[in-house]
């Protein structure tokens, strides 16, 4: 920035003039100009940056400055994705332990010795007598 | 002082002080470009904002082109949202602002200076307010692209690099554009008798 306008002195008389131009903008507009510079810059908060006169910071509530509204942080991502892990672990242990199950049913009844439940069991009954036949 | 990606965190006092340097051209580059006094305020107010809440923790240095290109980026916003407000609502097309307003501007500016601007005797400064009403004149006829890359070269003091940059396009353009904004202003100056 602030290159000398080579080879281009009107330009650079224009540039002035336009300056001269902005002595003539309204008061009503000027004012407007400076209530919305003041408007954001009170809603401008860096955060870290405050200091007390006596050189202590008064407070670090996190990272950079904010504006207003939300702001996404990397730190919200962790419970997501501690979430994610608990559920996807939940599943993994529900598959393991039915398969377990499983496989102690075809233990038992392979070694003929029948668990009692079977014989609760309307579909064993009807299994027993469509074998039986 | 409190560091931020390496670079001390910008104060509000900083921050103002940027602004307040920067406000006045910006507004006139938008009137230049929207010709309408309330559109172009917000135009300004809304690329202060956008400065404050995106890029206040860039390093100083970087502000006057990161607001430049936010500027820039608003104005071209603002001319789509106005294109299909237009193509939409055709019948409403004709209460858009036009050039008769820009010329009442110009002579509210002529009657209301109060000879505080130019020093001199009165006829100097009536002349020197007519020179400036003229170049604004000329300077808002010009196409948008010439009048950005001319604004930004010789107004905003950027350099071929960093306007080429913010406008998007390659640095033989911008010189193309800004060799062709010259020779335009330097005729219609020329034709209107005026000698900058």
């Amino acid at each position: 920035m602030n290159e000398p306008h080579l080879g281009n002195p009107l330009g650079e008389k224009i540039a002035r003039l336009l300056d001269h131009g902005l002595g003539e903008i309204k008061q009503g507009t000027l004012y407007r100009l400076q209530a919305s510079r003041r408007e954001v810059v009170a809603n401008f908060h860096p955060v870290q940056g405050a200091q007390t006169n006596s050189g202590g910071t008064l407070a670090a509530h996190g990272r950079g400055s904010h504006y207003s509204g939300w702001h996404f942080k990397p730190a919200m991502l962790l419970p997501l994705i501690m979430l994610l892990i608990a559920l996807v672990g939940l599943t993994y242990w529900h598959d393991h332990r039915q398969g377990e199950e499983m496989a102690d049913i075809d233990t038992l009844l392979l070694s003929d010795d029948l668990p009692f439940d079977a014989y609760l069991d309307q579909d064993f009954d009807r299994w027993l007598e469509d074998t039986s036949r | 002082m409190s560091i931020s990606n390496g670079y001390p965190l910008a104060t509000q006092q900083e921050l103002s002080t940027f602004l307040a340097g920067v406000e006045r051209r910006a507004f006139k580059q938008a009137v230049f470009a929207v010709r309408n006094d309330h559109a172009a305020l917000d135009i300004v107010q809304d690329a202060m904002i956008k400065l404050t809440v995106k890029y206040a923790e860039k390093p100083r240095e970087e502000w006057p082109m990161l607001f430049q290109t936010i500027l820039q980026n608003t104005i071209r916003d603002y001319h789509r949202r106005q294109k299909i407000r237009s193509f939409w609502t055709p019948l409403f097309s004709s209460f858009t602002p036009s050039h008769e307003e820009n010329e009442s501007d110009l002579l509210e500016t002529l009657a209301g200076e109060d000879g505080t601007n130019f020093g001199g005797n009165p006829s100097d400064q009536l002349e020197k307010s007519q020179q400036v009403a003229l170049i604004e004149e000329a300077v808002a006829n010009l196409p948008a692209r010439q009048r950005e890359a001319f604004l930004l070269r010789y107004w905003e003091e950027m350099d071929v690099a960093e306007t080429a940059a913010i406008m998007g396009c390659s640095e033989g353009s911008v010189k193309t554009h800004c060799f062709r904004a010259t020779e335009t202003l330097a005729a219609v100056l020329k034709k209107k008798g005026v000698e900058p």
